[in-house]
């Protein structure tokens, strides 16, 4: 009754309050929306106003923020009814009005009535820090006999990384439906909490990687602390710390959003340009790669709002496939297996003619003779590799076909190089996968030798210091002073340096790797025959900081990278000033001058003592080197899946963009792509997609399908 | 019985090389099915060691029955509070192999 009143009174708001405001400034033309927000005390500066529709063939959504007079301006919405609200800190959702193109529109925001009302619209890092963290001195760990935590977590920042880039590498912890336990589990579990957060991690097709990481962090000591922490927030606990509504710049964005794939799937990364030269593909369609979930790989064309797919196929029709991975009842599902997928489509790239490459799967794991023991191949007599668990494909939408390539590395990312050769760098994922494999693409293209056209090579250290590559020590073997040494850091993140072409990659710490040593940034050069010739250097952050995960590369060839102990990192190797090769680089730590580090915004864990960091978790980093976005050349920007937002470091500050709507927005890359370089904002924009494996646990539930979200920020927050 | 009738018919030298070709691919088994996600042979992951499940059993007569019961429908309370989910549509014979596996201490090879 009351929520009717409010509703009632916000409609008749619309009417009254708004035209007055907005009267003068506003500049709206037909293809526009646009008017004045107003709360309890006026104009309401810094809140969302958010359009969608289902007119279009796709659903399609826009967002813009409010300036410092709550006037707000909707650029470019195309012809359609839609439906409009504002969010914001401070406010619940106000009622949905509609509202067409070149139409006038003041809407009266809803103060919310209590703090937990507000803390609705926080991102899920705010909720995720009321999560315990056991105190430093609980580490190393004493075991199940002990208290709980493993031998193998032998400090705190073991167990952040793991909840980080473990848990959150597929879930937007803190998000609705990861804060709240369904009733299904708890019942399951006779109302224990602990036991309905077993049944949770053993839910849907998942339910082995959710293992591994319940093991990890020690069963009973890891699922306590989770029970503890959603038993506490549903006896009314409020986040200890509350965000701030989007100022300066942040209120300049746009933020349009299509709906693509189905709701049962989901994706992991997507792609709209050549990361080389962002002119590449000009209104094109943007490529989705489904992961686990499908073997349907969804795109969208933006201009028409449409969404389609493409099935990869795969060479080995005894692949195994999702529906046979162990699996558990869903409280959003039930027993239907709603992943149906066989090729693990990870990560894609385009190149220069609008071709999309793939990092997936197309057989079992055992390789083909000519990677093993005893093959010719170039590679393999350095390297023999017996599995890979992905390999490539690429599909020509020109052509509408399909290659798949049959490599005898796993791979997990993707980029090309810049040279003659187009080649393609690959990372593997675990530094245990420890060869760094490429695909000439030109030779590929050319002549379709699939053997001849790759190759990889080990991670070697010029530790004996004569600058070049000669015999290592093996893995595991004693160093040798007079040998160079072979190290475990297979990329997980790779890129090359628009600088000087350098293979750059990173590799994970524990927390991902379950492998105990730190996280490094890789330095890689080929030289010319990369299998014999390639050295490598490895840098490690500075000691306290830990976590690496992805990187990517300014013009100057300064390489960015996020960590888990809460920051944005810069290592730009021209700082270094002792030598970058001998017995001393072999750790790693023989440049901590060429670090720089960023604290992430927001609140740290209160169990972690550690001011220089925050709870903030960011999948990966990506750096707008040609300006896509709109806030300058060169500018990293970290995809931020605690705060729910692509953060961007502008000339040391940070600027916030925020993605409201639906909330939980969850993100694992990003690109840059330019339309049109006539066209100011309008003629360019920044890419990325949802990432998270359960969209469902976001806003709109099972109804929420995956989306491609394009990011624009203008010259004023009325621009159009 | 199948290794004492292999001995009683005086094959004792093939009879390794056979059961270490079973339980090698029991181990790739244990594997695809993603029992290894949870459960290592020597220590406890999120559920038990093999091996210790092993030792518990190793005098129950009614051991097979006890535990292909517990991987078809699941269960709780003997390794402690983690709950072992349900493998309803894990092939009999495939439980069957499994659970003999692990009752040998779950041998790689």
């Amino acid at each position: 009754m009351k929520k009717t009143a409010w509703a009632l009174a916000a409609a008749m708001g619309l009417a009254t309050s708004g035209v007055v405001l907005a009267e003068s400034a506003l500049n709206i033309s037909k293809r526009d929306i646009g008017g004045v927000v107003t709360g309890a005390k006026g104009a309401e500066a810094g809140v969302w106003v958010i359009a969608e529709t289902k007119d279009l063939p796709t659903k399609f959504a826009k967002i813009v923020v409010t300036d410092d007079k709550g006037r707000f301006l909707l650029p470019e919405m195309p012809s359609a009814n839609y439906q409009i609200w504002v969010r914001g800190y401070g406010l619940v959702d106000s009622p949905k009005v509609t509202a067409k193109p070149g139409q006038k529109l003041d809407l009266k925001a809803v103060q919310a009535p209590d703090e937990k009302s507000a803390a609705a619209y926080y991102p899920g890092m705010y909720w995720y820090t009321l999560l315990d963290i056991p105190p430093a001195s609980d580490f190393p760990g004493t075991g199940d006999k002990g208290n709980g935590i493993p031998a193998t977590i032998k400090k705190q920042s073991y167990w952040v990384d793991t909840i980080k880039n473990s848990c959150q590498s597929c879930h937007a912890l803190g998000s609705e439906g990861m804060r709240n336990v369904s009733d299904f589990y708890k019942k399951k579990a006779g109302g224990d909490s602990f036991g309905a957060w077993a049944h949770r991690t053993q839910a849907g097709q998942a339910m082995a990687y959710m293992g591994v990481a319940v093991g990890r962090l020690g069963p009973d000591k890891g699922l306590e602390l989770f029970a503890n922490w959603t038993d506490k927030i549903e006896k009314g606990a409020l986040p200890f710390d509350k965000p701030k509504r989007p100022k300066g710049v942040e209120r300049n964005v746009v933020y349009t959003m299509w709906d693509y794939s189905s709701n049962k799937y989901y994706l992991h990364d997507g792609i709209s340009s050549d990361k080389r030269n962002n002119k590449v593909n000009p209104n094109g369609l943007f490529w989705g790669s489904p992961e686990e979930s499908t073997d349907r790989v969804p795109y969208l064309d933006p201009v028409n709002h449409k969404s389609g797919e493409v099935v990869m196929p795969y060479r080995d029709p005894k692949l195994f496939g999702q529906k046979e991975q162990p699996k558990g009842p869903s409280a959003y599902w039930g027993d239907e297996l709603i992943w149906d997928g066989h090729t693990s489509i990870h990560n894609n790239v385009m190149d220069e003619a609008g071709r999309v490459w793939f990092s997936a799967r197309i057989r079992p794991f055992a390789n083909p003779d000519f990677c093993k023991q005893g093959s010719d191949h170039p590679s393999a007599k350095v390297l023999p590799i017996a599995e890979s668990v992905r390999q490539l494909s690429m599909y020509d939408p020109a052509k509408k076909e399909w290659s798949l390539i049959n490599t005898c590395f796993t791979t997990h990312h993707l980029y090309f190089s810049r040279d003659k050769n187009n080649i393609l760098w690959t990372s593997a994922g675990g530094p245990g996968l420890s060869a760094v494999g490429w695909l000439d693409t030109k030779k590929y293209l050319e002549t379709k030798d699939e053997q001849k056209s790759q190759g990889w090579t080990p991670i070697v250290l010029d530790t004996n210091g004569n600058g070049k590559r000669d015999a290592y020590t093996d893995l595991g073997q004693p160093d040798d002073p007079s040998k160079d040494k072979r190290v475990m850091t297979g990329f997980y993140g790779v890129q090359t340096s628009p600088a000087d072409n350098s293979v750059w990659g990173q590799s994970m710490d524990v927390g991902f790797s379950r492998v105990d040593q730190p996280g490094f940034l890789i330095r890689l050069t080929p030289g010319s025959d990369p299998s014999n010739t390639a050295l490598a250097e490895i840098y490690q952050p500075p000691e306290g900081y830990y976590g690496l995960r992805g990187l990517d590369i300014d013009s100057k060839g300064v390489v960015w990278s996020v960590l888990s102990s809460g920051q944005m990192t810069s290592f730009d190797r021209n700082k270094c000033k002792g030598p970058l090769n001998g017995p001393a680089s072999a750790t790693g730590k023989h440049c901590p001058e060429g670090w720089t580090m960023y604290r992430f915004p927001g609140p740290q864990f209160k169990g972690v003592n550690d001011p220089n960091g925050s709870a903030e978790h960011a999948y990966y980093i990506a750096v707008d080197v040609e300006n896509t976005l709109g806030l300058g050349k060169d500018v990293p920007v970290a995809l931020t899946n605690g705060g729910e937002a692509l953060l961007a470091l502008v000339k040391g500050d940070w600027v916030s963009l925020r993605v409201p709507y639906p909330l939980g927005f969850f993100t694992k890359n990003a690109d840059g792509r330019i339309d049109d370089p006539k066209a100011g904002w309008k003629g360019k924009g920044f890419w990325t997609t949802s990432g998270t494996r359960a969209n469902f646990h976001g806003e709109g539930g099972t109804e929420a399908y995956p989306k491609v979200f394009k990011v624009q920020v203008r010259p004023s927050p009325l621009a159009n | 019985m199948k290794r004492s009738l292999l001995v009683a018919m005086g094959l004792v030298l093939s009879a390794p090389a056979l059961w270490a070709q079973e339980n090698s691919a029991t181990a790739g088994l244990a594997n695809q099915l993603g029992c290894m996600f949870c459960h290592n042979a020597e220590v406890k992951l999120v559920g038990p060691a093999f091996k210790a499940v092993a030792e518990k059993y190793k005098d129950q007569t009614d051991a097979v029955a006890v535990l292909t019961n517990k991987v078809k429908n699941g269960g709780s309370g003997v390794w402690g509070r983690v709950p072992m989910p349900a493998h309803a549509l894990v092939p009999d014979e495939q439980v069957k192999s499994l659970v003999g596996w692990v009752l040998k201490g779950a041998p790689a090879k």
